[in-house]
């Protein structure tokens, strides 16, 4: 056998990602944290800005056909869809780097190590979203994992880091074990470890394949914080520094959500999933999305409401992906997959100025939700920001939430799951009471006594006026969606 | 013969791994878990896979599971302390969990292996011989080395940024606060 | 040699229970991490054997080889080496700050 023939030009999109984390980490080495402070997140942004825009030129022409690389042995593979994924957790990083300046400021955080080990992470996240391979896929998630673990624990004065960091590393590789362990047994079934290949169709006899997808789910799971595997979300978004909850919230779900969609669509193909396994996901999307509303209505605290969203937010996620997958094997895949991904950038928008608000206004609007008493008098375009997307987060129109919550139930209403999406439209209005409740609480109610006032960086306006245009043109005219993807 | 070795492997690497997490004590599980590991290289040993028995005496039992023990060491854990709040349901939901497992494995054991195949090859056949060596030569360190640097390549250099993101990671997270970092900042925190 | 392959898979499962069951059970990080690092070694345990239990019939109409098990082990104790660094690293700082690994300790979060 030979050495895989390495196409340079199409690895671009990862290589980007890979030489600008090195190339922070060794500018932070080598100048004084003066200047680091200032030069690493841009470059960290421009990196990723840069990967962006390679992507698009190098898979230019993936609808046709999808790029496997290598070609010797294809572990990754790039789709229409895995492209815009990838697309979408660049934007989504870009976003959060910009906000990343304010948001760590004050925290005793070193910039290199920062803003080094989120590129690497987001590096990860890329390549988990385009392998096909079962190995590669736990290295990936790894790689994005481990950095992740890092980022939460990296804020060293503050015990709820180092405590949000403990439980994450837990539980997560706790998770990895399952991931690997059904790899194993997969690998025993099907003798090979790819879960989506040109040269093979994937076979499913008996019950030990749905074991060993079983187990490989409960480790996805986990890292989609779906319901009953959420328990951890809440109390590591809320120690985390708010940009990193941010990328937990955004960059590794879209990634794993990515991976699950590939693979349910790939199997449906097939025609290799039978009824029950199809109900048991439909059943865990709808624990999401009931567990995860209901508990919302309960909290207090800024972060922990946006985890528990966030948990509703996959539940909608999963059943979306279930039920398209269901139309796919009459019709196109490709319609079904374009769904899931507006929803996931619309999911990433909303998330990135939710999370990104609370870190520019930082200190205890990072905290208490009664913080935000009276914010649209002191800081009318935070405010202002917030509502569009806590808007967008509910799903009313004139907002990318709309489409994206509109075309999935749209779709899946038309299949036999018409009850599930009812229970899901049902508590997604609920959701409004809610998000809502922040709003009138911003608008309608006095200020309290000795609020401080923030120092308003540009970079944070830049971002959240950049996904907040986003979030509403695209609620305007989704015909820019189609145009762009 | 080998039947009566691969038994005893067998229940060393179930008692030793009951130890780990029965054991009170933190320092005797992380011994019980090296003699885990060193059981399960034997059991590599059975299979004939030579190198990947070596591999994980020195990586597992040798490297790793020192560092754990440095780990304990310096944060100095002897006695572990059990607090008694909601031990019951958290013990009860344990053993469902691995009562699935050991459904899982009786279900294997009935069904996707063959019971009429246990029998002992003490009696080796020419063609056995054969085959045997056939399958040294295939998994040999050569074609090892080959396969991971072919194939494998790909995963091989993934590995290679993860292990930079951990060593990175790990000085980040493990080393002590840094006070001249501290000082630019100060005036900023104030402003919150 | 057949009973040395489905022994292995049995103990395989029976070691990645015994793990599963100590996660659950023990309260101490280190202790915790323990067991996972057993349902690794189980993973291992299991790619081995699947890989190696494979006769030359299957090796030809599914491609798949003895080694591609090993290596995957290999990567699978890489990645657990990796992990080992960074969690340790992790139980160090959080120790430091507070004095205490156990996870029951750890209360600061809850609402």
């Amino acid at each position: 056998m030979q050495m895989p023939h390495i196409i340079w030009p199409q690895w671009l999109p990862f290589l980007i990602p890979l030489i600008g984390g090195i190339g922070v980490l060794l500018f932070d080495v080598f100048s004084n944290p003066e200047s680091s402070r200032k030069a690493c997140p841009a470059g960290a942004v421009a990196t990723c800005l840069l990967a962006l825009i390679a992507l698009y030129k190098v898979f230019a022409d993936v609808a046709a056909a999808p790029a496997y690389l290598p070609a010797e042995y294809p572990v990754f593979m790039i789709s229409q869809f895995s492209r815009d994924c990838i697309g979408i957790i660049l934007l989504g990083a870009a976003l959060l780097l910009t906000l990343s300046p304010r948001g760590i400021a004050g925290k005793n955080i070193r910039a290199g190590e920062y803003y080094g080990l989120f590129l690497l992470s987001v590096l990860g996240m890329m390549l988990m979203a385009a392998s096909v391979e079962l190995l590669t896929l736990f290295i990936c998630l790894e790689l994005a994992s481990l950095s992740i673990y890092v980022l939460i624990g990296i804020e060293k004065s503050n015990a709820n880091s180092g405590e949000a960091a403990l439980k994450y590393f837990v539980l997560g590789s706790f998770a990895s074990a399952f991931l690997i362990f059904g790899a194993a047994f997969f690998y025993g079934h099907a003798r090979t470890t790819f879960l989506i290949s040109e040269s093979h169709q994937l076979v499913i006899q008996g019950i030990a394949p749905y074991i060993a997808l079983g187990l490989i789910l409960v480790g996805l799971a986990f890292k989609l914080a779906l319901a009953p595997f959420h328990l951890y979300a809440p109390e590591v978004y809320d120690g985390a520094p708010t940009p990193v909850s941010a990328l937990l919230a955004t960059g590794i779900k879209v990634a794993g959500f990515c991976v699950l969609a590939q693979a349910l669509v790939e199997l449906r193909r097939w025609d290799a999933l039978d009824q029950g396994a199809t109900w048991a996901l439909v059943l865990l999307a709808l624990a999401s999305v009931i567990i995860g509303n209901c508990v919302a209505l309960v909290q207090r605290r800024i972060k922990r409401l946006l985890a528990y969203s966030s948990i509703a937010h996959s539940g909608y996620l999963l059943l979306g992906i279930v039920v398209l997958s269901d139309v796919a094997q009459v019709g196109t895949p490709q319609l079904a997959l374009t769904a899931i991904s507006v929803y996931l950038l619309a999911y990433t928008l909303m998330n990135v100025v939710s999370f990104g608000v609370a870190s520019s206004l930082g200190g205890r609007f990072e905290e208490e939700l009664s913080n935000y008493a009276g914010l649209a008098k002191s800081h009318p375009f935070m405010a202002a920001a917030l509502t569009v997307s806590l808007i967008s987060l509910t799903g009313l129109p004139p907002t990318v939430g709309f489409i994206g919550k509109f075309y999935v139930f749209a779709e899946a209403a038309k299949t036999s799951y018409i009850f599930a999406v009812a229970v899901a439209v049902v508590f997604s209005v609920l959701s409004a009471f809610y998000y809502l409740n922040i709003v009138m609480k911003m608008y309608m109610q006095e200020q309290e006594e000795g609020a401080p006032g923030v120092e308003r960086t540009l970079a944070c306006d830049v971002a959240l006026g950049v996904s907040m245009a986003l979030i509403l043109l695209l609620g305007i005219a989704p015909g820019l969606l189609f145009w762009m993807m | 013969m080998l039947i009566f070795t691969y038994s005893m492997i067998f229940a060393i690497t179930i008692v030793s791994a009951l130890i780990v997490i029965v054991s009170r004590n933190t320092f005797y599980s992380a011994i019980s878990l090296i003699v885990t590991m060193i059981a399960i290289a034997g059991n590599f040993l059975m299979m004939r896979a030579e190198l990947i028995a070596l591999v994980q005496l020195l990586v597992y039992a040798g490297a790793i599971m020192v560092l754990f023990l440095f780990v304990i060491m310096l944060l100095n854990l002897r006695e572990e302390e059990e607090t008694p709040r909601s031990l019951m349901p958290r013990k009860i939901a344990g053993l469902l969990l691995a009562m699935i497992f050991i459904v899982q494995a009786a279900y294997i054991t009935l069904s996707i292996f063959n019971i009429d195949s246990v029998r002992d090859p003490i009696v080796l056949t020419e063609e056995f011989n054969a085959s045997q060596e056939k399958r040294a030569e295939e998994t040999g360190v050569n074609a090892f080395a080959e396969t991971l640097f072919t194939k494998y390549m790909i995963p091989f250099e993934l590995t290679s940024v993860l292990l930079l993101a951990a060593i990175v990671g790990a000085v980040a997270v493990g080393l002590k606060e840094d006070k001249r970092q501290a000082a630019p900042d100060a005036p900023q925190a104030n402003l919150q | 040699m057949e009973y040395v392959y489905s022994g292995n898979i049995i103990l395989a499962v029976l070691l990645f229970a015994i793990g599963a069951l100590g996660v659950v059970w023990r309260r101490h990080a280190i202790a915790v991490f323990m067991c996972i690092e057993l349902m690794l070694n189980a993973a291992n345990l299991a790619f081995v054997t699947f890989a190696y239990s494979i006769n030359d019939s299957m090796a030809a109409a599914s491609g798949s080889k003895p080694l591609d098990g090993a290596i995957i082990a290999l990567f699978v104790m890489t990645v657990a080496a990796a992990e080992a660094g960074v969690g340790l690293a992790i139980f160090l700082r959080v120790y430091r700050q507070r004095g205490t690994i156990n996870l029951d300790e750890f209360t600061l979060l809850k609402d």
